[in-house]
């Protein structure tokens, strides 16, 4: 709007100053030159002042975002691995030369890492309570997305077998909420890379 | 309903319980950053304040949802773990340094000794965040608390200055006047409630029980005496000790040193960061193998910061020999009753910073414990009767418990709870039994809003306390001027211990000559060994006492007399119903009473 106002006053100047050169005449020169004159000091003036006021800041991430994405939970579910059980380092590096007692030293860094960050955020639990090898008797109804049956299966329940691996499950799932997403990063990193000053 | 709330702010870590009417406390979950983009709720709040460089946070620090502006600062366990990479711009134990006598705990110093920060942040202003972030949880919890249901833990080892500045940060931190209590009571209060009836089966009517507080920094004792009347029992606070900068994180590090040697001697020196990794490392392992008798060694796995972690993890192992050596013997020794901890050399240059204990031998500061216990109870008639008569105190040259609540994580290990209570056997020449049923975790929080309940209600047993220690101010003694010799400073005994809340002590036949208009000081001492002082005692010299705080006063001239001129007062002290201590200057003749403040005493 300001635009086409403007343009459609220049265009007016451009107009009266032509008309002058068309039609010489003393006072109507002198009139269209003090106008022309304001005319343009008025627009130095408004642009100047559109210059010294700052442009409307964008957006700031506010505290209250639209939830994260999904891949934003997820990545920051595998930084949690990384930063206390070192879990993407660990399945990153080549192991082929290393030595088992090697391997063995970082894996219980791994172990103990990963262990407290399953234990902290969810509550684990068997599928099947027992010990493996147990005889385990399926009837007709039972949880069949919880259950994977391996060898000569029948056409229907009931199932007599035995438990090669009790299933891992958690009720709950209490993982920390996600802040500082932006259009920018719309997920965190998985590990900052470290710089250390002296 | 109403509902209770107790705060532990701790040195190391804060908790909050609540407890409604009728039900069992329960612990608030706390909400808070847990790490650099992340929220998330903990038990425990580790108080600890991380200032950000500039930048470092270009999105801003993880907002928690009570925020309106994003803040420059985080505090809790995102706090706690990046500090702890970097030292130089992580404030932590801001607690200890409330009751650190040369240092102005209202002014700007902590980090300490840090060059990183320009505007630092003082011990008054990290307590007073850590509550508002607490009280912000108890209200997404429920209700607003109500000032006269909070109560807020302080070591039993806090002086009048110490209180008075938790006092304030609590003010400030909006919770109005709350009630503090000492933490080994808050402990103790939390085992009552555990136990229910059943408690008076494990302690008995004569008995004398030691709360043996040592947590991951610091290290609190306190004597609670049992004393029965016509069937009912009742509870007496006797003795309580001195602050300890002494604790789990102690041990860890020693075994840390210990380990970190034998790498280097082996070859393999560590770097900062890998020491930080092993000092983790090695409390898991300490705990792995305190709690399996047959573990011979527990494998430490110390991993480098760099991302090749095969081929960068130093191995080695924490064997039990270790763990007895350093953790047991270096701590826990079996020391004799007279054995004193060795004290700081008096005139040797040191820098300064927190008064850590120079000996770590928890059990020789239990000894001196112990000792000066007997020599508070043994100057109070009062106190003698309650601990049941002097026989007690002849057999012995420390005062010894019949039995000991353990608290804080130390003392999950049920190897140091033998320890200690071995020691205490050999000295006693009789067993000394285990309180059974602590919960070493959050017993403090729990405690204190067991305690919020019952101050409401009145429903419960009390432990009969009030003042802990007994307070003087000094006085110049009138005697002819010596060039060279200063007059010799007598103290005047204006509080009792054990002085209640609700009481106050006009202290007559002494009379002090100050000048109005002007600003007057005067020495305040206290003493946790003198519980037979009454007020209105004069002691003929200051040796024995503590001094800890100044008192200043300007009086503005009553009606009748002109600036400048002495007028004579006498000394008041009260002990206000919710436990805080005040001391006025009365002036007879108008009534006109002037309260006395408590100043830092700076050198």
């Amino acid at each position: 709007m300001a635009k086409k106002l403007l343009i459609g006053a220049a265009g007016g100047i451009l107009v009266l100053n032509v008309g002058i050169l068309v039609f010489p005449d003393p006072n109507a020169t002198v009139a269209v030159e003090i106008f022309s004159a304001l005319c343009g000091m008025a627009f130095l003036f408004l642009g100047a002042r559109a210059e010294a006021q700052p442009a409307r800041p964008s957006e700031p991430a506010s505290v209250c975002l639209a939830p994260p994405r999904p891949e934003a939970e997820i990545i920051a579910f595998l930084a949690l691995l990384q930063e206390h059980g070192r879990l993407v380092d660990f399945a990153r590096e080549e192991i082929a030369g290393a030595t088992d007692a090697q391997v063995g030293a970082a894996a219980r860094v791994v172990h103990a890492g990963c262990r407290k960050v399953l234990d902290e955020y969810f509550d684990i639990q068997p599928v099947h309570p027992g010990q493996e090898g147990d005889r385990v008797a399926l009837e007709p109804g039972y949880d069949a997305a919880a259950h994977r049956l391996l060898g000569m299966v029948p056409d229907r329940p009931p199932y007599q077998g035995k438990l090669l691996h009790p299933g891992w499950m958690s009720p709950s799932v209490k993982l920390p909420r996600i802040t500082g997403i932006t259009e920018r990063q719309p997920w965190p990193v998985i590990a900052p890379a470290e710089v250390e000053l002296r | 309903m109403s509902s209770y709330l107790g705060i532990d702010l701790g040195t190391s870590n804060c908790a909050v319980a609540r407890a409604a009417a009728e039900s069992c406390p329960e612990i608030l979950q706390i909400t808070q950053a847990v790490s650099a983009n992340g929220i998330g709720e903990k038990a425990l709040l580790p108080s600890a304040v991380y200032l950000p460089a500039e930048g470092e946070f270009p999105e801003g620090t993880p907002a928690l949802p009570w925020a309106k502006m994003p803040r420059g600062w985080v505090l809790g366990t995102f706090a706690r773990d990046r500090g702890s990479l970097q030292p130089d711009r992580l404030i932590v134990s801001a607690k200890s340094w409330l009751c650190h006598p040369h240092v102005d705990r209202s002014g700007p110093v902590l980090p300490w000794a840090s060059d990183a920060i320009a505007h630092k942040w003082s011990p008054l202003e990290v307590s007073r965040q850590l509550l508002e972030h607490l009280i912000e949880i108890s209200k997404s919890a429920g209700d607003a608390p109500d000032a006269g249901h909070v109560v807020v833990t302080v070591p039993a080892s806090f002086d009048e200055t110490a209180r008075g500045l938790t006092l304030e940060a609590a003010q400030l931190a909006g919770l109005g006047e709350v009630t503090l209590l000492e933490e080994p009571q808050a402990a103790f209060y939390a085992w009552l409630e555990s136990q229910g009836p059943g408690w008076r089966k494990q302690a008995r009517a004569g008995d004398l029980l030691l709360v043996c507080d040592v947590g991951g920094g610091t290290a609190d004792f306190s004597l609670i005496a049992v004393t029965g009347r016509d069937g009912e029992l009742s509870l007496e606070r006797v003795a309580v000790g001195e602050h300890l900068l002494l604790g789990g994180d102690n041990m860890d590090l020693a075994l840390a040193h210990a380990v970190s040697e034998k790498l280097a001697a082996s070859g393999k020196p560590l770097d900062e960061w890998q020491f930080l990794a092993l000092v983790q490392a090695v409390r898991s392992a300490k705990e792995a193998l305190l709690s399996d008798p047959a573990l011979a060694e527990a494998p430490l796995a110390i991993p480098s910061r760099s991302s090749k972690l095969i081929a960068s993890t130093a191995r080695t192992s924490l064997t039990r020999d270790e763990v007895a050596d350093i953790a047991i013997n270096g701590f826990f020794p079996i020391c004799a009753p007279e054995e004193m901890p060795a004290m700081r050399r008096a005139g040797g240059i040191r820098e300064s910073g927190l008064p850590y204990a120079a000996d770590a031998a928890i059990s020789k500061h239990l000894a001196r414990f112990l000792t000066r216990a007997k020599a508070n109870v043994s100057s109070s008639p009062h106190l003698l009767d309650v601990i049941g008569g002097a026989e007690r105190i002849a057999r012995s040259p420390l005062l010894i418990p019949d039995a000991v609540l353990f608290n804080g994580g130390v003392f999950n290990a049920a190897a140091l709870r033998r320890r200690v209570l071995e020691l205490l056997s050999q000295w006693a020449g009789d067993p000394v039994r285990e309180l059974e049923g602590a919960q070493a975790d959050h017993a403090v929080a729990l405690g204190a809003a067991i305690y919020a309940r019952l101050r409401a209600t009145g429903n419960g047993l009390r432990i009969k306390s009030g003042t802990a220690r007994s307070y003087y101010i000094g006085m110049e003694a009138a005697s002819l001027a010596v060039p060279g010799r200063r007059p010799v400073t007598k103290a005047l005994c204006v509080a009792p211990q054990g002085m209640e809340e609700g009481t106050s002590h006009a202290i007559v036949g002494q009379v002090f000559f100050l000048y109005t208009g002007e600003v007057s000081e005067f020495r305040f001492f206290h003493s946790e060994v003198r519980a037979g002082d009454r007020p209105g005692d004069l002691l003929p010299g200051v040796s024995e006492l503590e001094e800890s705080a100044h008192l200043e006063i300007a009086i503005p001239p009553p009606p009748g007399h002109e600036p400048g001129e002495e007028v004579p007062v006498s000394v008041e002290t009260q002990v206000t119903e919710l436990g805080h201590l005040e001391l006025f200057f009365v002036h007879a003749p108008t009534g006109d009473r002037w309260k006395l403040e408590f100043h830092i005493r700076m050198q």
